[in-house]
This record gives C-alpha cells, sequence and structure tokens, in this order.
C-alpha cells in the first residue's frame, strides 16, 4: 500500500467475467471494460499518457500481475498529440 | 477450546481443500475472501507442528468453525494410474458429523448450527462421486479465483446482519481489491518482482497474515 502512495499512481487490468476491467485503487467502479485484455491495455495506456506518474498492472485470470508497464513506457507507446501552435498577431 | 457461542466460533472458517500446486490460485482466492468479510479461516495446513497428526489437528479445528468450506472438486484423478483425492470428502464427513452429534450434546448444547459450503469445479460430478448428498446444492466455481470469490461472497452474505455490517461488498470488489493486494504483494520495495515459485512457497499463516495487514492498511488510509 506504501509503495502505490509514493511512488507512481497504479492503473490495474483485472479480470471481470469475461471481459477485462481497468480500474484504479479503492475506485467502486470500473474505468472502463473492454472485451479483450489487449483491448484493456490499450486503454490503460491512454489514460496513463494522460494522467501523469502512473503505472499499468496487467493481472492474469488468477489475479498475479503478469506485466508492469511504467508511465514512461506508457507515454512513449501512446505519445500524446501535440497541440497546433497558433501565432498571435499583433494589431 | 471456547464454547461454540463465542465470537471465535462464529467467525471460524474450516478450510478443507487440496493443497496441491494447481489449487494455490484458488485456495489464496478463498483466504483473501474469507478475512476480507471479517471471518477467520483456518487449514489443517497452517500448523507446522509435526508432532501434531494431521487427522487431530483436523479434529481439532472443526469445534472453533461455525462454518465450513469444503471443495471436492479433485473427485476424478486426472491422469491413468492416479489416486483420486478422498481426503477431502473425508473431512466433510468429519465436520458433517461433529454438527449431527457433538454440537448437539450436552457440551455444545447452546452452539450455533454450523453452516457448510460445498464447491466443485463443474457441476454434477462430485454429486456423482457422493450420491449420498444429492439433494444438497453445491456451488460451482469453474476453477476460476473471480467465481470463486463471487461464490465465497454470496455464501457469507446471509449472515452479513448478525455482524452489524451495512457496506457488504460485492464479488467484483473483492475481487479487484485482491487484484491489488496481490500486485502489493508481488512486488517488494525496491520494486523486484517476486518469482511465481516464491509466492507459491509462502506458507498459509503468513499469507494470511499479508491479508489481515493489508486490509488493516487499507481500511485506516481510506
Amino acid at each position: 500500500m506504501a509503495k502505490s502512495k509514493a511512488g507512481p499512481q497504479p492503473i490495474h487490468v483485472v479480470s471481470n467475467g469475461k471481459g477485462w476491467a481497468v480500474v484504479k485503487p479503492n475506485a467502486r467502479r470500473a474505468l472502463r471494460i473492454r472485451p479483450t485484455r489487449h483491448e484493456a491495455v490499450q486503454f490503460a495506456k491512454d489514460n496513463a499518457a494522460k494522467g501523469g506518474d502512473m503505472v499499468i498492472f496487467v493481472h492474469d485470470r488468477s489475479g498475479l500481475v503478469e506485466t508492469r508497464i511504467p508511465a514512461t513506457a506508457a507515454a512513449r507507446l501512446c505519445p500524446r498529440p501535440k497541440r497546433k501552435t497558433t501565432a498571435k498577431v499583433s494589431s | 477450546m471456547p464454547p461454540p457461542e463465542t465470537k471465535d466460533y462464529r467467525q471460524g472458517v474450516f478450510i478443507n481443500c487440496p493443497y496441491d500446486k494447481d489449487y494455490i490460485p484458488l485456495l489464496r482466492a478463498v483466504l483473501f475472501a474469507v478475512i476480507r468479510l471479517g471471518y477467520r479461516p483456518e487449514t489443517a495446513a497452517e500448523r507446522l507442528d509435526c508432532k501434531e497428526v494431521r487427522l487431530d489437528k483436523i479434529a481439532g479445528l472443526i469445534p472453533l468453525c461455525r462454518f465450513g468450506f469444503h471443495d471436492l472438486s479433485r473427485n476424478r484423478a486426472s491422469k491413468a494410474g492416479e489416486y483420486y483425492r478422498m481426503n477431502m470428502p473425508f473431512e466433510l464427513g468429519i465436520d458433517w458429523a461433529w454438527e449431527c452429534y457433538a454440537r448437539k450434546s450436552v457440551e455444545y448444547g447452546k452452539g450455533l448450527p454450523k453452516k457448510f459450503l460445498i464447491v466443485e469445479s463443474t457441476g454434477r460430478s462430485a454429486k456423482a462421486a457422493i450420491s449420498d448428498l444429492d439433494g444438497s446444492d453445491f456451488q460451482v466455481h469453474d476453477d476460476s479465483p473471480e467465481e470463486l470469490i463471487t461464490v465465497v461472497r454470496d455464501f457469507f452474505y446471509e449472515y452479513r446482519h448478525g455482524d452489524g455490517r451495512d457496506d457488504y461488498p460485492d464479488g467484483h470488489d473483492i475481487w479487484r481489491e485482491y487484484n491489488e493486494f496481490l500486485a502489493d504483494l508481488q512486488f517488494t520495495k525496491d520494486g523486484r518482482m517476486r518469482k511465481q515459485a516464491e509466492l507459491d512457497r509462502m506458507i498459509i499463516a503468513e499469507f494470511c497474515d499479508k491479508v489481515r495487514e493489508w486490509i488493516g492498511t487499507r481500511s485506516k488510509a481510506g
């Protein structure tokens, strides 16, 4: 528990019946439920890329963590779209 | 031995299940769910004192537990030449006999009746092996820890009012907490991921202590 608070915020991809849920700790509801784990991981990566200091734990059907994806890797895999810069025109 | 009407007896859950490697994910899930719901799991494998005979351990634990969790999944040999496991039906019989005879005796006359949760991996296979239990409702977990957690949760739902809990978690809640707990268990403070074998070797008493510690820390935090 301590390391979750001190370090990056975790996001978990866990089995959810026939699908896969993306959940944050202590949340009563899932952020999103996807039919496949691949899609759920993709959603978690998008979320991590937007959310800053995060780490994704991808669990298997038994509940154990199979892969841990650090936030930096998630951000690299899903780079944020660059904003268009508009030059200010002085009148 | 405490009298059956004490809090210890009301919270005790006798866990009767296989202890083989394939069953470890299911055993972990049961232990977590039982502790999370405020009960105390009791297993014969938890006590490592070699001078205690296994059967004596079982006989000593049964009177301490109002509830019995009995998994009859291993009712069929998995390969040719393998014996099928009779320990679980045997221990269910002891628990059942204690309920039928000992609890109703003068010594235990005031005890609450025992409650059994009998589970199997697929429907009907256990009843085919023990036809004496025809008419009893078995629950099915499909060898899925997620499903087993929901089965355990649903079984204890009936007794929630007795403990005054109004915020009773559903199966999904407990399953997600269990996943979070495992993530914390798998990674050491320095970020190293514990190997599967290391986790599988963890003794039951230590695992239960870690579950209690984690739940305690979590409830304080939130």
